[in-house]
């Protein structure tokens, strides 16, 4: 009798423990396995960006730059852009401004590379995933372009083509900028510059007619043209 | 013989005084000028341990849309200001909320063991869940112990991958436990989850206990806790692992009587809400008890007495007109979930009209006090036009519970507080005749009431503090109370002092700090270190100034 209330006991106190327990899985522990936890399917904590801007396509310029974060608050990003084919959407717009020789007009730029330095101070952001700068942009280009140059006559004016001169833009930015994660290894940034510009066009040939001998002269000149500029860019960028 | 009783009468006199300038002692420290990546934003927690006191506040980057549109999140790193026990900053240290280069959030840090216990949280948006993470830190040198743990987890959907923490967590008073709790009612939800909410049968939540080594004692998952849509608004829980969780079950018969805690325009009518109870032991074995069937509060809390186990439910009345019409006070054993004593105390008309008639007790009145005179008589003279109209049985106003103490007797002291807002919207024209508005809510903290209940839940007697201070920025309750040696002790950001319950109007002195060192907009917050000493931060630009306001213990 008394084994049978002891064995109705020892199973009443058995069940009352697998009730207490039954709910404590696994995973309810505390664990100190975080990584597993923190794995969201976004990269963090990196210092190395490899990204591609919108400015230098709208020249023509194909090409990325890379950047890496020194410190938490100093980062350095280097580019470098190349451009193979025709084109004529900035510069076109910009040289049409030039203080060039009467009746010059800009056809198209050709074959260039280009250049860019980016030292930032990062205000907030410890990794290269968020955050916000400001900076100093350099940029420089040097590429071939074609022109058609005026050439006085005395029976009719008209123009003959130069090609293949050789051209240079250079550009100084106080930039400031943001850039965000959005999936698990991406950026995007949008960055507001305001800066000086500088282009050069050198032996650019010139016509003028010489009242003397009655017939043209060229003359090689070379041609500077500075202004102030702002500057707008958008960037997209893979994480390292 | 003469100059002797002179003598007598005037050490009786100095005695006097000194007893009543001596009850709050206040030590200040030297002014401390933090570098500016250590001047914090939001002062959180004080602890002491031995002879030093720590003070944690939160620094990071603010909440911002910047000029490229992008929404900043909040993201705060924790900052440990060590003081001594003369107030004197020895150093401050910063504990960044950050884990294997994940941004986590901060959550709180307090005494756990012997050491200081961090609390972060993270949103995992790929696994949809939210996990509570703890780290230990030495206190001589805030260098971490080991490794952090994860203490608990709970679902999040896709949406809410931005949301704040869902856990609560409490620590038990021989820092040897920690009681982590997730509800999901408090989040903000859609119409659709709410809804589904509501029809759901039962309502759930769940719970972890763990001791100082983070090892789980009890664990808890979608357990059943009243229904529909019940709100857990308290917990609480003793050394050996006892727990009590107290929720709100709301009412949902039918659209219009739907009572939502802390409801202000609700009436009895037709009311099924209630209040549940939930005592959980470490064992696993769970009590579930309901009471105050019927009835809505503005607000409720509870309070564990540790030397008998008992643990008090004390809640402020609705009465549907913005006024507290009572008390309602429940006594449950921890332990043994034995229910000791169930009370609802109406205040009644005599009382409320003997509240209502107090004046102010005469003071030393600078310009400020004279000025808080004029607004307590303004308001009264409103709730006196009230009076006109028709009798009132409710406190107008009294809507907000704030503390709640235990005596050596079993008796509570429910300290609470008047509390309404109003806003303004303010029309300005420039010189081009364009007309911009701006809304500015105020909120306005009254008059402290505070009631001494028997054990059996009647109300013996009252206190009475008339107090007005408005702000653009919400509190809680902008006070707090000490109450040791059988005395309850009033403290504000600005001033001190003793609250009788005598069924009179007591008074609050300035602080000496607070007259020696004059700061017009200066910022000033406040925080309870242990039963009877409060942490005082008084800062302006640069500048942070910590004192001990302590009430001086009776043998």
């Amino acid at each position: 009798m008394t084994n049978k209330v002891l064995l109705a006991m020892l199973f009443v106190v058995s069940a009352f423990s697998v009730n207490a327990q039954k709910n404590k899985s696994k995973s309810d522990e505390p664990s100190n396995n975080i990584s597993s936890f923190l794995n969201d399917g976004r990269v963090k904590g990196v210092n190395n960006l490899i990204r591609i801007r919108l400015a230098p396509s709208f020249m023509g310029y194909m090409g990325a730059s890379y950047e890496r974060k020194f410190t938490e608050k100093f980062g350095l990003e280097v580019g470098a852009n190349v451009k193979t084919n025709k084109s004529a959407i900035w510069e076109e717009y910009r040289e049409a401004h030039f203080n060039a020789p009467f009746g010059t007009e800009y056809i198209a730029s050709k074959k260039g590379i280009g250049f860019s330095i980016f030292p930032k101070y990062y205000k907030y952001g410890k990794y290269i995933n968020h955050g916000r700068y400001i900076g100093l942009q350099l940029n420089t280009r040097s590429f071939k372009s074609d022109f058609n140059l005026y050439v006085p006559s005395s029976i009719m004016d008209t123009y003959a083509t130069q090609s293949d001169v050789a051209c240079s833009y250079k550009s100084l930015f106080l930039v400031w900028g943001n850039q965000r994660q959005f999936g698990s290894r991406f950026t995007f940034g949008m960055e507001l510059g305001f800066g000086v510009n500088q282009d050069n066009i050198k032996k650019l040939n010139q016509y003028t007619w010489d009242d003397i001998n009655s017939k043209s002269i060229i003359t090689q000149i070379d041609v500077k043209h500075n202004q102030i500029t702002m500057q707008i860019d958008l960037s997209l960028g893979i994480l390292l | 013989m003469k100059n002797i009783l002179l003598l007598l009468c005037a050490l009786c006199i100095s005695n006097v005084f000194s007893q009543k300038n001596n009850a709050i002692k206040e030590l200040t420290g030297t002014e401390f000028r933090p570098e500016k990546k250590d001047r914090p934003y939001f002062y959180q927690n004080a602890i002491k341990i031995g002879d030093n006191y720590y003070v944690v506040a939160q620094k990071g980057d603010r909440a911002y849309t910047n000029f490229f549109g992008f929404y900043s999140r909040l993201k705060y790193d924790f900052k440990i200001f060590k003081l001594d026990a003369k107030m004197n900053v020895k150093s401050v240290a910063t504990i960044p909320a950050e884990f294997e280069g994940k941004d986590v959030q901060t959550l709180k840090i307090g005494r756990y063991g012997d050491k200081l216990c961090a609390l972060f949280y993270f949103n995992n948006r790929k696994a949809r869940k939210q996990y509570l993470f703890a780290q230990m830190y030495e206190l001589k040198n805030f260098a971490p112990v080991g490794k952090p743990y994860k203490i608990g987890e709970t679902m999040i959907t896709k949406k809410e991958s931005k949301i704040g923490c869902i856990f609560k967590v409490s620590i038990t008073d021989d820092f040897s436990k920690m009681l982590i709790t997730a509800d999901r009612t408090n989040i903000s939800r859609s119409r659709r989850e709410k809804k589904a909410a509501a029809e759901q049968k039962n309502h759930t939540f769940s719970y972890w206990l763990i001791d100082s080594d983070f090892k789980l004692i009890n664990v808890g998952k979608n357990v059943k806790m009243g229904k529909g849509t019940t709100e857990i608004i308290d917990q609480t829980f003793d050394n050996e692992g006892n727990m009590c969780i107290l929720g709100f079950e709301q009412a949902t018969t039918t659209k219009k009587s739907r009572y939502v805690f802390g409801d202000i325009d609700g009436d009895e009518d037709g009311n099924n809400s209630k209040l549940v109870m939930k005592i959980i032991r470490p064992n696993g074995e769970a009590t579930d008890l309901t009471f105050a069937n019927g009835e809505y509060f503005y607000s409720a809390m509870m309070k564990l007495n540790p030397n008998t186990g008992n643990v008090a439910v004390v809640g402020l009345l609705g009465s549907g007109k913005y006024g507290s019409k009572g008390l309602f006070t429940q006594q449950v054993n921890i332990k043994t979930a034995e229910v000791l004593a169930e009370n609802k105390s109406l205040f009644g008309i005599d009382l409320v009209k003997e509240i209502n008639s107090l004046k102010p007790p005469t003071v030393k009145s600078s310009k400020s006090n004279a000025k808080k005179e004029k607004r307590a008589n303004k308001d009264k003279k409103e709730s006196k036009k009230v009076k006109k109209t028709e009798v009132p049985d409710y406190l107008h106003m009294f809507v907000r519970l704030g503390s709640c103490h235990y005596n050596d007797s079993n008796e509570l002291v429910v300290v609470g507080q008047k509390y309404y807002t109003y806003t303004v919207t303010y029309t300005t024209t420039d010189s081009k005749g364009r007309t911009t508005t701006h809304t500015v809510t105020y909120y306005v903290y009254g008059d402290i009431i505070s009631f001494k209940v028997s054990p059996e839940g009647e109300i013996e007697n009252f206190g009475y503090i008339f107090h007005h201070v408005e702000t653009t920025a919400y509190v809680y309750k902008d006070y707090t109370s000490l109450y040791t040696g059988d005395k309850l002790y009033i403290l504000t950001k600005s001033s001190g002092g003793q609250m009788f319950l005598n069924n009179k109007a007591s008074s609050l002195q300035l602080f000496k700090e607070y007259n020696t060192i004059a700061r017009r907009n200066s910022y000033a917050d406040f925080m309870n270190v242990s039963e009877n000493e409060m942490i005082h931060i008084s800062s302006r630009k640069n500048k942070v100034l910590f004192s001990l306001i302590s009430v001086k213990l009776e043998k």
